[in-house]
């Protein structure tokens, strides 16, 4: 592999969950039923009382579920059963995206968080306006930051003026893919400040 | 940058994932038609007579009563290796060794990873833009590669601009490559973790 390779591998794995969370939960229940059926299994091979139940009894009990159990019963527990599957079944197809992208460098494998992103286009955004930090909060999305702007009750702020300094803040940043700054002016204002 | 096998990790989920969904929306389906709960019962008393009839096919010597009888723990046992060898696969390949070199004259030569860590601290002391670092050494992906890559962490103090610790970050790389002599891979992460929200923000100078 070059080094473009490995760089785009290494920052594709830091920006994009590896499922392990999930992953290790999972893997610890299928063993603990695994376990648990084979030491059922081997005690009625043996010909051992069960721990629990044998396999043959849990195997005829398995199919008289259906008329043993309240339907009611068995929806919520098949609804439950179908929700986990679903989420579980989603976490694995779905890209995972963290709230980290990749900056441009010659040399080594750049990546920033989100939240460093926003903290620093409301820093230049403050600046640009001369507002009290709580008046301006950033959230990062996928392509896009939002900066929401509060003004001081009383005086008006350009739009353009906020938009150019976000903007500047982002350009220089040299992000791998584009994002674009979009200032939200609320119409109240702050009182006080 | 872990060894992490993430392949394994989603075709196990996905796994894992169809069976459960299967088996919920067959309960909810025997909850709502009765006619799918008959045929639950009917199809699982046909398949425990099948494995009766199954099992007089390969008689075993008692206790065992049949061949057969001994696949279900083979089963099993193969579903918990495979789910320890599913767990083995998380994480892992963080190493000590930042570099290090073999020569059958001079000997063998090993560079701490906590030797440049140091370094690192040591350049970051007083500067305002970050507030924490870390330096960690992992292996590479490739077996005959000897050299591990590095991964440097830099929190940045809150509003400090990630361009300016990224110009920081590409100068500490540069002396640790002068230091080991060549050029490992390098992963830089600018974050704002715990360190980022304790420490005081980046006001205007």
């Amino acid at each position: 592999m070059n080094q473009a390779r490995i760089t785009n591998r290494i920052i594709r794995r830091e920006t994009h969950s590896s499922r392990s969370g999930l992953s290790i939960p999972t893997a610890i229940l299928v063993l603990a039923a695994c376990l648990w059926l084979g030491t059922e299994s081997i005690l009625s091979m043996l010909g051992q009382p069960a721990l629990l139940a044998s396999p043959g009894h849990l195997a005829s009990l398995t199919a008289e579920v259906p008329h043993a159990v309240l339907p009611a019963g068995l929806v919520a527990g098949g609804a439950v059963l179908a929700l986990v599957g679903a989420g579980l079944l989603v976490a694995a197809v779905k890209g995972g995206r963290r709230g980290r992208r990749a900056m441009v460098s010659d040399r080594s494998a750049l990546v920033v968080d989100d939240e460093a992103i926003a903290a620093a286009i409301s820093r230049k955004v403050r600046l640009a306006a001369n507002l009290a930090p709580e008046q301006v909060a950033t959230t990062v999305a996928r392509n896009h930051a939002r900066v929401s702007v509060r003004p001081t009750s009383g005086i008006t702020l350009d739009p353009e003026v906020l938009t150019a300094a976000a903007a500047d803040e982002v350009a220089g940043l040299r992000l791998r893919r584009a994002l674009r700054a979009r200032v939200h002016i609320a119409t109240e204002g702050a009182v006080g400040r | 940058m872990n060894s992490t096998n993430r392949a394994v990790n989603r075709l196990f989920l996905a796994i894992a994932g169809l069976v459960l969904l299967g088996a919920g929306l067959l309960a909810a389906g025997a909850g709502l038609v009765p006619g799918i709960a008959d045929q639950w019962t009917a199809v699982a008393g046909g398949l425990l007579e099948r494995w009766q009839a199954l099992l007089s096919t390969a008689p075993a010597p008692e206790p065992l009563g049949s061949w057969w009888t001994l696949a279900l723990p083979a089963l099993l046992l193969l579903g918990a290796v495979a789910s320890i060898f599913w767990l083995t696969r998380q994480g892992g390949g963080r190493t000590g060794t930042a570099a290090g070199e073999q020569d059958p004259e001079l000997g063998d030569t090993a560079v701490d990873v906590s030797y440049l860590a140091a370094g690192v601290e040591q350049a970051l002391k007083g500067n305002r833009a970050v507030v924490g670092s870390s330096l960690t050494a992992w292996r590479g992906r490739n077996k005959r590669n000897e050299s591990s890559a590095l991964r440097l962490t830099l929190q940045a103090r809150k509003g400090a601009s990630p361009r300016e610790v990224a110009d920081l970050a590409e100068d500490l790389v540069g002396a640790i490559d002068a230091q080991l002599g060549h050029h490992p891979t390098v992963l830089v992460r600018i974050g704002s973790g715990t360190r980022t929200k304790l420490a005081s923000a980046h006001r205007a100078g």
